[in-house]
């Protein structure tokens, strides 16, 4: 029920603790595309048929992503992970509470400083990624092309999409690329991904964002072609 | 099982709660506020000092309640969860949030 930068600070822990790529990738996306509140919110503004298309293409990037990503774990990283998994049982614990302190209070340094300044350049490029919004935006590909990328690097807070999505529409902008933003903009962003960095291999981090954005194409395709 | 009460606790307050009134003002008033990106406005404002500082402000009033929850049972997995119970419960199912439950809670 988190966005995706609240999400990633347990998808950090979560591999700390060697869970598996497939399963912590399905967790952070899933926090925000699949969040019941968000989807009761948007059923009650945008209407119903909306609710159902992010649940409809939510269910497939959530565990489709989660299946992908365990594929792409090499035998090395597998074996990498196991070990890890003993060296951890095997380490001093401690007393469990300063070691959570201590755990708290390296990984808020190591995340939260990249993460406000990246807050803010997103903040100040707000113009530069979302055009004027008006009827003149319809249905075009690359529209939804454009919206989908902007809304995988842009960053908002819970439930976020569903009053942009509304403006957009109320502006008279195509179901197209509301459609797409409404599948990218809440499960990835720029500084969540800058937050994981070090907690996936590289290349799967890019093929999760390739395959969101993919998925705000489908979304576009999707709200054009019933006719929302 | 204190990083069972703080999860438990923490997404009651920082989630559950507050998002329990706001479906009942979904429902009635069919909105949830304004957008977040450019208000009423049809434009972003410029980009700028003050443009970045307003948003970053506005964001971070929603969310820092969640990130404090996010940056706690982080540390929290990796300080009181067994390494082996969080693998063993995501190879067998994908679903991280179940992965999160079957954490066995901390014993400190």
């Amino acid at each position: 029920m988190m966005c995706t930068c609240c999400a990633a600070p347990v998808v950090v822990g979560l591999r700390r603790q060697a869970a598996s790529a497939g399963g912590a990738i399905a967790f952070w996306l899933g926090n925000s595309v699949l969040n019941p509140a968000t989807l009761v919110f948007m059923g009650f503004v945008l209407g119903w048929r909306w609710a159902a298309l992010r649940l409809v293409l939510g269910l497939p990037m959530v565990f489709g992503l989660g299946y992908l990503a365990n594929r792409m774990t090499s035998p090395r990283e597998a074996a990498q992970a196991e070990a890890a998994v003993v060296a951890l049982t095997a380490a001093p614990q401690g007393a469990p509470f300063r070691r959570w302190l201590v755990i708290l209070g390296r990984m808020t340094l190591r995340l939260v400083p990249e993460y406000v300044v990246l807050v803010l350049l997103l903040g100040a490029a707000r113009a530069w990624l979302f055009p004027t919004l008006g009827p003149d935006i319809g249905n075009h590909i690359q529209w939804i092309v454009a919206f989908a990328v902007a809304g995988a690097l842009f960053v908002i807070p819970t439930a976020g999409e569903v009053p942009i999505v509304q403006a957009m529409l109320a502006l008279g902008v195509g179901a197209g690329p509301a459609g797409a933003l409404l599948m990218t903009l809440p499960p990835i962003s720029l500084p969540s991904m800058a937050m994981l960095h070090r907690s996936f291999p590289p290349r799967i981090l890019a093929a999760v964002a390739g395959a969101v954005v993919l998925f705000g194409l489908a979304g576009g395709a999707l709200a054009v072609a019933l006719g929302f | 099982m204190l990083f069972f009460a703080i999860a438990v606790a923490g997404l009651a307050y920082v989630k559950w709660l507050p998002y329990w009134d706001r479906a009942f003002v979904a429902a009635s008033s069919h909105s949830i506020g304004q957008s977040i990106l450019m208000g009423k406005a049809a434009q972003a404002p410029a980009a700028s000092w003050d443009a970045a500082l307003a948003y970053a402000l506005a964001y971070g009033k929603a969310i820092w309640k969640a990130m404090a929850l996010g940056l706690l049972l982080g540390s929290g997995a990796q300080a009181c969860c067994p390494p082996t119970g969080c693998v063993g419960c995501s190879e067998r199912r994908r679903s991280a949030a179940r992965s999160q439950a079957a954490c066995s809670p901390c014993q400190g």
